[in-house]
């Protein structure tokens, strides 16, 4: 049995979803498919490693496509300042400095992805295939097909690769990457703290690599300690005890007292780009784009605004009676994001080489860059407002605006 | 900043047709030489970065603006169930490759597109084939389309009169292609000083956007001449609106002066 739509998503991660949100209520018939979907959330269980900082720009576009109610409903922790600082220079940046109530949201990822695919299920013109993987994928400009395990085949005018890093629509389509792995690896850490909950996020930059704490809800905060795959072998090999003697003697005191790890795991870090985000039928949006050093955490943030941007090409091309799937329609949404994603991970780049060096002139240099940005009231509001992702030219849902309707 | 012309698909058609073939008259049994020599052609037609640019950047505008016309004038439904455009019979006069005929008819419209360049239409038939849209394509001429006495609810005359020889016999002919108590979009350029040193001197010299010689500022035609034009024929302007091209964006947006591109749509008394 084949079946036949206009978009078929693959992959229903937190940038898919969203995706397939935000062409909700149209007239373009959408099919989502998800293969791992995630498990649901129970009241009071443990906080998952797997964090994101979810921008003001993100959070509208979650209001926006209506999926906000259902992060609220579970748990977040919403943050008002954000210091960064390294042994001299110290910077803190405050939300009412921009007139914003909050900076950002920490969320765990696994909320934000359940939160939207629930939504999904309001949408008439969206159909959700769950928990079924795809058997072969064959890319034509004109309409793609799609064979999933269970026999079933489906056939599409467009394509949206949201399968991840290393995206299997990506593949299929023949669209090249350049990337490389940066010598660093997160060790990510879920800790009790003496503290109640916190509305801080703060960074230190030190010549190993960057060390982070996210607040969570509660007395419960995630770090994130960057360091050399050896040292993060060696860390991840401690016992508890021994790894919070280590956390403890690493990170600063100012931070408050740290009285537990409950959860502990590593990832590597990629940077990795796509050479093209479209081909006539085909389009790539989030980690299938690119994937970002998670740093200052932009990365479900770009790729939120990636959905965004291609929902509003979508749904204007179709309101223009352009064919959607054409490479002239999706081109615009090329132009929207890939630029911005670029400088995004160039930044980021800048970031991992310039506090990842022991040089006595760059050390200089950053620690007065960071006074700067202290003393400079409108280069630091520059600062936070592309970090919150309020620049101008945001996609039309970033700014709480819906498509329809 | 100014205002210019994108384009003009009379010049962009010139463009396609540098070298003249023989005359296919019937574009289903073209040969297959000449198939894929206008396959290559309609690629180069409907490429986003190609020489056609400025006329998939004007038509997205344009169909918006004439979208929201037609739904008004026609009280169609416009909702994500119903195509906005449904059982409208169009006729695009001078429809090039395509673009707009396409547009249309994904809206719902039954269209017509004519053309005098024989390349053109076979373009438009294959990219609609292509597409799998039902449009009917032929090289006609107003004019003779009229002779056979034919109607339409809306008649398309997107910039085309700027290029005719004699504008007012043409006008004629498509105003009288359109049926009592239906419309026509024109589209055109001012004839104004700004509209000599937009279209000709930015677009043309400095931007070169398009190729040189692409228009005739003494060809152009003012607002009030359209009207002139189509008052005899029985029709009242309802709508008129500016169109600025932003030369460092390409974007197109709606303004009160219509001193350069505008648009215009024009309604045909029921008797």
């Amino acid at each position: 049995m084949g079946s036949e739509c206009d978009v078929l998503i693959v992959g229903g991660g937190m940038v898919g979803a969203t995706l397939g949100c935000a062409l909700g209520q149209s007239g373009l018939r959408v099919v989502l498919l998800e293969d791992a979907p995630p498990e649901p959330f129970v009241v009071d269980q443990p906080f998952d490693l797997r964090v994101s900082a979810l921008s003001v720009a993100s959070a509208n576009i979650l209001k926006t496509i209506g999926a906000w109610g259902g992060i609220t409903r579970r748990r977040l922790c919403p943050y008002r300042r954000m210091r960064v600082w390294e042994d001299l220079g110290d910077v803190e940046f405050l939300s009412d400095e921009i007139n914003q109530p909050v900076l950002g949201h920490i969320v765990e990822n696994r909320i934000i992805q359940l939160a939207v695919l629930e939504r999904l299920k309001d949408f008439d013109n969206v159909e959700v295939i769950k928990g079924v993987k795809t058997r072969s994928m064959f890319y034509d400009p004109k309409g793609s097909s799609v064979e999933l395990e269970d026999g079933r085949s489906l056939k599409a005018r467009l394509l949206v690769a949201a399968d991840g890093g290393f995206s299997k629509v990506r593949q299929a389509a023949g669209m090249g990457v350049s990337g490389w792995d940066y010598e660093q690896q997160a060790l990510v850490l879920t800790v009790e703290t003496g503290c109640g909950q916190q509305d801080i996020t703060w960074q230190r930059f030190t010549p190993n690599g960057p060390q982070a704490l996210l607040p969570l809800p509660g007395a419960h905060a995630s770090l994130v300690w960057y360091n050399t795959p050896e040292e993060v072998r060696r860390l991840k090999s401690l016992s508890n005890p021994q790894l919070l003697e280590a956390l403890i003697e690493a990170f600063p005191a100012c931070l408050g007292e740290i009285k537990s790890i409950t959860a502990r795991g590593s990832f590597p870090l990629r940077r990795q780009h796509a050479l093209r985000y479209v081909k006539e039928g085909v389009a790539l949006i989030g980690d299938a784009a690119h994937m970002i050093h998670p740093l200052a955490g932009q990365g479900v943030n770009i790729g939120l605004l990636d959905a965004a941007a291609l929902a509003e090409v979508l749904l204007d091309a179709d309101h223009q009676g352009q064919d959607f799937g054409s490479e002239a329609a999706l081109h615009r949404y090329e132009n929207m994001r890939r630029r911005n994603n670029l400088m995004m991970m160039t930044i980021m780049d800048g970031f991992y080489r310039a506090f990842g060096s022991r040089s006595v002139p760059l050390r200089l240099l950053r620690n007065l860059g960071l006074g700067l940005a202290e003393r400079i009231g409108p280069a630091k509001k520059m600062a936070m407002v592309q970090a919150m992702g309020l620049h101008r030219s945001l996609p039309r849902l970033a700014q709480g605006e819906a498509l329809i309707g | 900043m100014m205002n210019i012309s994108p384009s003009s698909t009379l010049a962009l058609r010139s463009f396609v047709d540098d070298q003249e073939d023989p005359v296919v008259k019937n574009v289903s049994s073209i040969d297959p030489k000449e198939k894929a020599h206008f396959e290559k052609i309609a690629r180069l037609w409907w490429e986003p970065q190609g020489p056609f640019w400025p006329l998939h950047a004007m038509n997205a505008f344009r169909v918006r603006y004439i979208r929201e016309q037609l739904v008004d004038y026609f009280k169609k439904k416009d909702d994500p169930i119903h195509l906005p455009l449904s059982g409208l019979r169009c006729l695009d006069v001078g429809c090039g490759g395509g673009i707009l005929s396409e547009a249309i008819a994904r809206l719902g419209g039954e269209v017509m597109g004519i053309d005098m360049v024989e390349k053109n239409i076979a373009i438009a038939d294959h990219h609609a084939h292509a597409s799998g849209l039902n449009i009917h394509y032929e090289v006609t001429t107003a004019e003779d389309l009229l002779a056979r006495d034919v109607s339409f609810d809306v008649v398309f005359n997107l910039e085309v009169i700027e290029h005719v020889a004699h504008a007012e016999e043409f006008m004629q002919s498509c105003a009288r292609l359109v049926r009592p108590g239906g419309i026509m979009v024109i589209a055109t350029m001012n004839r104004t000083l700004l509209s000599y040193a937009a279209a000709i001197i930015g677009a043309e010299v400095i931007l070169r956007w398009l190729p040189r010689g692409t228009h005739h500022w003494g060809k152009f035609v003012s607002p009030s001449e359209i009207e002139h034009f189509l008052v005899p024929e029985g029709f009242t302007v309802i709508a008129t609106t500016g169109v600025f091209v932003n030369p460092l964006t390409r974007g197109f947006r709606r303004v009160k002066s219509t001193a350069v591109n505008y648009m215009m749509v024009a309604s045909k008394a029921q008797s």
